[in-house]
């Protein structure tokens, strides 16, 4: 039962950064709401005072500004996936992006909002990981940049201060000579939540990578990248042998529990397979080109 | 003289045209009132205290704290249950608010109704319970043993069956090959779109009662044994309840919304969570089974020995008839020259299974089919010819001693199997991979499915009536869950009576129309389309008799068409069925009856089987397997049913997809995680039902059948499509990959242990 909540819905920002910044632990910002609203009812999570950010159409926004893909924080994955810059330039993420909930969710929920939640299964994370990305979390004293592997800091745990937002998310555009793949083990195609998900980005000279990042979903306390496996990965040429090396590489940087959607067991074993099939489908995808 | 009318008239020989369904427009548009749409002006809401352990003796209920709360109304324990204390149909054992002890987490203790709903849950949270857990037996094996804790003072084993025809260790001896394994099916939820709830009210001695519900008549009778009311002072409207598959039976919703009801002389409405529906609601048996089959060198099945344990959880319910309908599925639609079958439907503490869409021929059909599919490998036989070779036919006697009837069955559908492009070109398909990772197979399962309640007498009634401004009203009594009997009747109706199907007004799932039963056992449309029928007749022969008088012509010289009498030869010289309703008094009512067809006497051993009435159907099932991680995708599915006439095409193939639908869950998602008895995949989110992207293409073939017991032609065809959908989708990833999975779900984590082992 959500009971009796009260709903600030601030004009601008600005109205909201203010509001927030008098607010105690008992306010929360509400963007799309796909995860607070059922938390509040479950009681997971406790709201006496919502602000509600969801109309703020200055964050809604997907630019390139400077070799920099932006994505304002209010951007749905619907924005994300039909928009031709994150089409071009972060397919990766766009990958995901269809794979998050249903198409009612992807309508109505945010980037700012998967970020927001800290789940170590959001979809949009790997991606976002592999990408390098960095946040914006702003608050009237201003604004700072954090890197988004240091954003979260375990489930529902992050560094953002009681009298911040986040505002966009940004990180370098993909170009032709860049390939990205996202995998995703759900229990079904739609309105699943991860077991295991992968993000591989990959910056490729023929067959061999020059960079690689690899980032694991819901197989630790954040995402996690697999710098080892990665390592072992660059300049070497492409071979099924080498993919499985690394993709066993990639398993030790998990440290998955066991949970109503799959063993500790099953998600390492998961972390090998998706890793070598993302490597694999990385280099059908040079082969197609 | 009906004989003759009937005769010359050619009464409902020809097929139906494409129907609208007749509620489809109301529930489109949002004007259908569901139970749980309910409201009335003062009502109070109420609300239901569940036990918090799977096993545990109640030392105290205190409620003082939780009725001095704000808005609360009052507050019910077992002590305001004026009369029978325990519901249940077969054997009333389930405590409708217990008082001793818990024994699932489906156990009730305590019932509020308060002015919010917010009060009521409020209040039911301060209601103090002072439990001392037991040990929770969740374990059938566990709980065979002598020593186990017992559930029931007579002990955990609510039914023990055994039937046999034959010699089966003689049968063994001579054969051929034997195959023997041990089956095992888990927990499927129901999950009906409308959750649990409704509203009641008492009024000048009635109580009315507005639930989800499916056999308006078994409803009555369980309020009127608890609340000590006559039955005829208690109205029960299920109509229409937003789904339905078998837990809607039970009732202990609406038991407690009676008791709140005259309680506080209010009305009291209920609209209980996700949570607390699927808590409280009866599931799908869990059962383990171990099948031993022969077969002889040209392919002949000779021998199948059967051992099931049906896990039944903490009551009855329907575990015993349940027990009785796998047993009887478990030797399929196969000649057998021998069979012995036994089960035990046992008590624990694993929540309550009871009801649900195949009643224990899902279960069966799991371990008999890959019986049949791991034979067939054996003896090196193709599967559907080695089917073919040995599954009754019409005209002959099944190994209960039932001779096969109507026009077509199992064997008809092995036929059009054979015809579909995925099973001529399967071994092609299994190579069109484009990772190789990926494996595709193609397999195929037989299915049967009583209709009605086998042995048991069912005498169904059902009422039409015409007013003198020509309204035509139908009352059957089966609920309209979703399945499109409001439109089978109307159907009917209309067509018996020669009239635009909009001219018929249908009433079903309520206490004011006579008694067909309900909607459970495949039976609503046979059943109560039968007794409909043959008062439809019964009505065209008065009004035919009577106009015969009025336009002063012999009954041979009439026909009928839209509500009107004519004389053949001269069509102007008619008069309206609203004129000739008119000189018969102003309203003509007829009821009519069906008296189902059965078995003279149930197999010795058994409580109600052999069904002399069964819909077949053949499945072909096409999947991809990922080897790496286990992940199993339907890519097509095939279901080729033969179920009696089809009366309503569009109807049929919905019921059919659904079914299939819900039989891929069974059989590859739908995994009850428990801790201790406490279910912890209670929701959408937890608890994976297939989604609209997990649908593959289905395609339905029903194989044109007529079943000669009934006026209409019709068997039934609700619960069919469950039953071979898993068993296929075994056979399936056995052909992708080599593997034979024992168990459903067919879980990703599942498939890949067992390629792992392979390997």
């Amino acid at each position: 039962m959500l009971g009796k909540v009260e709903v600030y819905t601030p004009r601008s920002l600005r109205e909201a950064l203010t509001e927030l910044s008098h607010a105690d632990e008992d306010v929360k910002i509400i963007a799309g709401g796909t995860d607070l609203i059922i938390q509040l009812k479950d009681r997971l999570r406790h709201a006496s005072r919502l602000i509600n950010i969801y109309g703020l159409d200055e964050l809604r926004y997907i630019r390139m500004d400077d070799g920099y893909v932006k994505i304002g924080a209010l951007t749905t994955y619907t924005d994300i996936i039909r928009s031709p810059i994150t089409t071009r330039h972060a397919p990766l993420l766009v990958e995901s992006s269809r794979t998050i909930g249903g198409v009612q969710m992807q309508n109505r929920g945010t980037i700012g909002g998967n970020f927001g939640n800290a789940s170590p299964a959001a979809d949009s994370l790997p991606p976002l990981y592999a990408l390098d990305a960095v946040v914006t979390l702003a608050s009237l004293s201003g604004s700072r940049e954090v890197p988004v592997e240091e954003f979260m800091l375990g489930p529902r745990k992050t560094v953002l201060r009681a009298d911040e937002i986040i505002t966009e998310v940004k990180f370098r555009a993909m170009d032709d000579s860049q390939k990205g793949v996202f995998l995703k083990l759900g229990l079904r195609e739609s309105n699943a939540i991860s077991v295991v998900s992968v993000a591989i980005w990959g910056s490729i000279a023929g067959s061999t990578f020059e960079e690689v990042r690899i980032a694991l979903g819901a197989v630790a306390p954040t995402v996690v990248r697999s710098r080892s496996a990665e390592h072992m990965l660059v300049g070497k040429p492409w071979s099924d042998e080498l993919f499985k090396k690394a993709a066993h590489e990639a398993s030790k940087s998990a440290k998955p529990i066991s949970d109503i959607r799959g063993s500790a067991e099953y998600r390492l074993e998961m972390v090998k397979s998706l890793v070598y099939q993302g490597l694999w489908e990385i280099r059908e995808k040079v082969k197609n080109d | 003289l009906t004989e003759q009318i009937l005769v010359q008239h050619e009464l409902f020989m020809k097929d139906l045209p494409d129907l609208e369904r007749v509620d489809s427009l109301a529930k489109v548009n949002g004007a259908a009132k569901f139970p749980t749409d309910m409201q009335m002006e003062g009502m109070l809401w109420g609300a239901v205290l569940g036990s918090k352990y799977a096993h545990a003796l109640i030392r105290q209920i205190n409620t003082e704290k939780a009725a001095r709360l704000p808005g609360v109304r009052a507050v019910i324990t077992h002590l305001d249950i004026p009369a029978e204390k325990n519901h249940g149909l077969l054997a009333p054992d389930q405590p409708i608010l217990c008082w001793d002890r818990v024994r699932c987490i489906g156990d009730n203790i305590a019932a509020v109704a308060a002015d919010t709903k917010e009060q009521a849950e409020a209040a039911v949270e301060a209601i103090e319970v002072d439990y001392e857990p037991l040990p929770v037996l969740t374990d059938m094996e566990e709980a065979l043993k002598p020593d186990a804790i017992k559930i029931h003072p007579q002990g955990n084993i609510c039914r023990y069956a055994r039937v046999t025809v034959g010699d089966v260790e003689a049968d063994f001896k001579r054969a051929h090959i034997v195959v023997e394994n041990t089956y095992e099916t888990g927990v499927q939820l129901q999950l009906p779109l409308e959750t649990e709830g409704g509203l009641a009210y008492y009024e000048d001695g009635v109580l009315y009662v507005y639930t989800g519900g499916q056999i308006p008549y078994a409803s009555q009778l369980q309020l009127s044994r608890s609340l000590n009311i006559p039955p005829d002072n208690i109205r029960v409207y299920h109509n229409p309840t937003g789904g339905a598959f078998g837990s809607k039976i039970d009732l202990p919703v609406s038991l407690i919304l009676g008791l709140l009801a005259v309680k506080t002389r209010r009305p009291v409405k209920m609209f209980l969570s996700r949570e607390e529906t699927t808590r409280l609601s009866a599931w799908r048996h869990p059962m383990k089974i171990t099948m031993k089959t022969a077969a002889d060198k040209d392919g002949r099945l000779l021998a199948h020995k059967v051992r099931i344990l049906a896990n039944t959880g903490a009551y009855t319910s329907f575990g015993p008839t349940v027990l009785d309908v796998c047993m009887e599925t478990s030797v399929g639609p196969y000649k057998w020259r021998s069979v012995d079958v036994e089960g035990y439907s046992i008590f624990t503490n694993y929540g309550l299974s009871g009801a649900f869409r195949g009643f224990g021929a899902p279960q069966a059909n799991v371990a008999l089919e890959s019986q049949i599919n791991a034979t067939a490998d054996r003896l090196g036989m193709d599967p559907l010819e080695f089917r073919k070779q040995n599954v009754v036919k019409v005209g002959e006697t099944s190994v209960w001693g039932h001779r096969e009837g109507g026009k077509a069955g199992i064997y008809d559908t092995l036929l059009e199997a054979e015809k579909t492009d995925l099973w001529i070109n399967r071994s092609r398909i299994k190579q069109g991979s484009t990772r190789p990772w990926i494996k595709i197979g193609v397999g195929i399962s037989a299915a049967m499915k009583g209709v009605g309640y086998g042995a048991t007498p069912d005498t169904a009634a059902a009422l039409i009536s015409m007013k003198n401004d020509g309204t035509v009203e139908v009352g059957v009594s089966p609920v309209e869950i979703g399945q499109g009997n409001m439109t089978g009747y109307a159907a009917i109706a209309s067509e018996i009576l020669r009239c635009d199907v909009r001219e018929i007004r249908v009433s079903t799932g309520n206490t004011d129309v006579p008694n067909a039963g309900g909607s459970s056992a495949s039976k609503a449309l046979y059943v109560g389309g039968s007794a409909l029928a043959n008062a439809a007749k019964d009505l065209v022969c008065r009004i035919l008799a009577q106009a015969s008088k009025m336009l002063s012509r012999p009954i041979e010289e009439l026909d009928y068409k839209d509500l009107k009498v004519f004389v053949k030869d001269e069509p102007s010289t008619s008069v309206s069925f609203a004129e000739v309703v008119g000189a018969l008094g102003g309203e003509l009512r007829v009821e009519g009856q069906f008296d189902v067809p059965r078995a003279s006497s149930a197999i010795p051993g058994s409580l109600q089987i052999p069904h002399i009435i069964h819909s077949y159907a053949s499945t072909i099932a096409q999947v991809e397997v990922n080897t790496m991680t286990g992940v199993v995708k339907v890519k097509r599915i095939i279901f080729i049913p033969e179920a009696g006439r089809v009366i309503n095409r569009d109807a049929f193939i919905g019921q059919c997809v659904g079914g299939v639908v819900q039989g891929m869950g069974f059989g590859l998602y739908e995994d009850a995680v428990f801790n201790k008895g406490l279910l912890k995949t209670n929701n959408f989110t937890t608890y994976i039902i297939p989604a609209a992207g997990d649908i593959p293409r289905i395609d339905v073939i029903p194989v044109d059948g007529y079943e000669e017991s009934g006026p209409l032609g019709v068997k039934g065809v609700a619960e069919l499509p469950v039953v071979p959908i898993a068993s296929a989708i075994l056979d399936a990833i056995h052909d992708a990959v080599g593997i034979r999975l024992l168990q459903v779900p067919a879980t990703p984590e599942r498939i890949y242990a067992m390629l792992q082992h392979k390997t």
